[in-house]
């Protein structure tokens, strides 16, 4: 089994360092704000998951966002908790809809994500930095909607990504045994 | 990886390979409705929270009134004079007085939350407090 194991693991280095290589090329990418990203690292969760179960993506998650904050000096700050946050409870919505893979698509799932990450965000933002801000005046209401809205385009964008991946490889599976 | 030993059909034919399974509706069904539901509440809901002015005499808090859209007039009775003033959608304005120079007549209507109607020979001051503010603060 030690074949095995190893070809398991490096599958998950692979996804790790190409997820880490994913969210430097986004923070790179010019965009109308900085929170608006399509979140092309996740694929790599997406990926693993298809192949080997929830929690295998869960853990190439958890340790992306890890080194990505060791790695950009971000470790400990308020950002670094956002997207800690919302990513990790994004990532575990992702395996919870993972369970019905069968009657939900990769995109579906990937959508879902993305909404619930966005969403997390502003509420950990909310939490830090604005009590005292409320949240129903037309301003924030805008707000709001523009990262919900954002959240679910990156959704669907990763997903179909992953899913094209996900298919050509399951065809050279098919085709190599 | 030219060998395809299927066609492009069966391909799609494949079970994790589709890009659209029946149960996506469930999820794409919640995240429309969450869309729509803000974008209505925040299309529809035009609760503007009036703020209320407060009177000082002297220094000294004397009266509060409420801003409100419709007409009111109130005449203040002061110490040593008397202001007239008129309310009228969110806003204050001083209509008659007994100072000499009637400089806070002609100061006009007053709005935002912090703005003030000064009358210095009656030592008055009238400000409006816990509107809803739009700017945090003008340059004039």
């Amino acid at each position: 089994m030690n074949k095995k194991e190893r070809k398991k693991i490096v599958f998950q280095i692979t996804l790790i360092i190409m997820s880490i290589y994913f969210s430097f090329l986004e923070n790179m990418i010019p965009k109308p704000f900085p929170w608006m990203k399509i979140g092309l690292a996740n694929i790599a969760s997406l990926i693993g998951m298809e192949k080997y179960g929830a929690v295998f993506g869960i853990e190439i998650t958890v340790l992306r966002i890890l080194i990505y904050g060791f790695m950009m000096g971000t470790f400990m700050t308020p950002n670094f908790f956002i997207s800690f946050f919302s990513g990790i409870v994004s990532v575990v919505i992702m395996a919870i809809l993972f369970k019905f893979k069968e009657k939900l698509s990769i995109v579906a799932i990937s959508t879902a994500a993305g909404v619930v990450h966005n969403i997390m965000q502003l509420i950990v933002a909310w939490g830090l930095f604005f009590r005292n801000i409320s949240i129903f005046e037309k301003g924030t209401i805008i707000f709001i909607e523009i990262f919900i809205v954002s959240g679910t385009l990156a959704g669907l964008i990763t997903g179909v990504i992953a899913l094209k991946y996900i298919g050509k490889k399951k065809l050279a599976a098919d085709i190599h045994g | 990886m030219s060998i395809r030993p299927y066609s492009t059909k069966q391909e799609k034919k494949l079970t994790s390979n589709r890009y659209f399974k029946k149960c996506d509706v469930i999820i794409y069904f919640f995240i429309l409705t969450l869309i729509i539901s803000i974008f209505i509440y925040g299309f529809f809901s035009e609760d503007k929270k009036a703020g209320s002015i407060e009177v000082y005499e002297n220094g000294k808090l004397s009266y509060l009134y409420e801003l409100q859209k419709d007409y009111r007039k109130i005449k203040l009775e002061l110490k040593n004079g008397f202001e007239e003033i008129e309310i009228k959608d969110n806003k204050v304005r001083a209509i008659d007085a007994d100072c000499s120079n009637k400089l806070c007549i002609r100061q006009g209507w007053i709005a935002q939350t912090g703005d003030m109607i000064i009358c210095i020979p009656n030592k008055l001051v009238i400000k409006i407090v816990g509107n809803k503010q739009e700017v945090d603060s003008i340059l004039k």
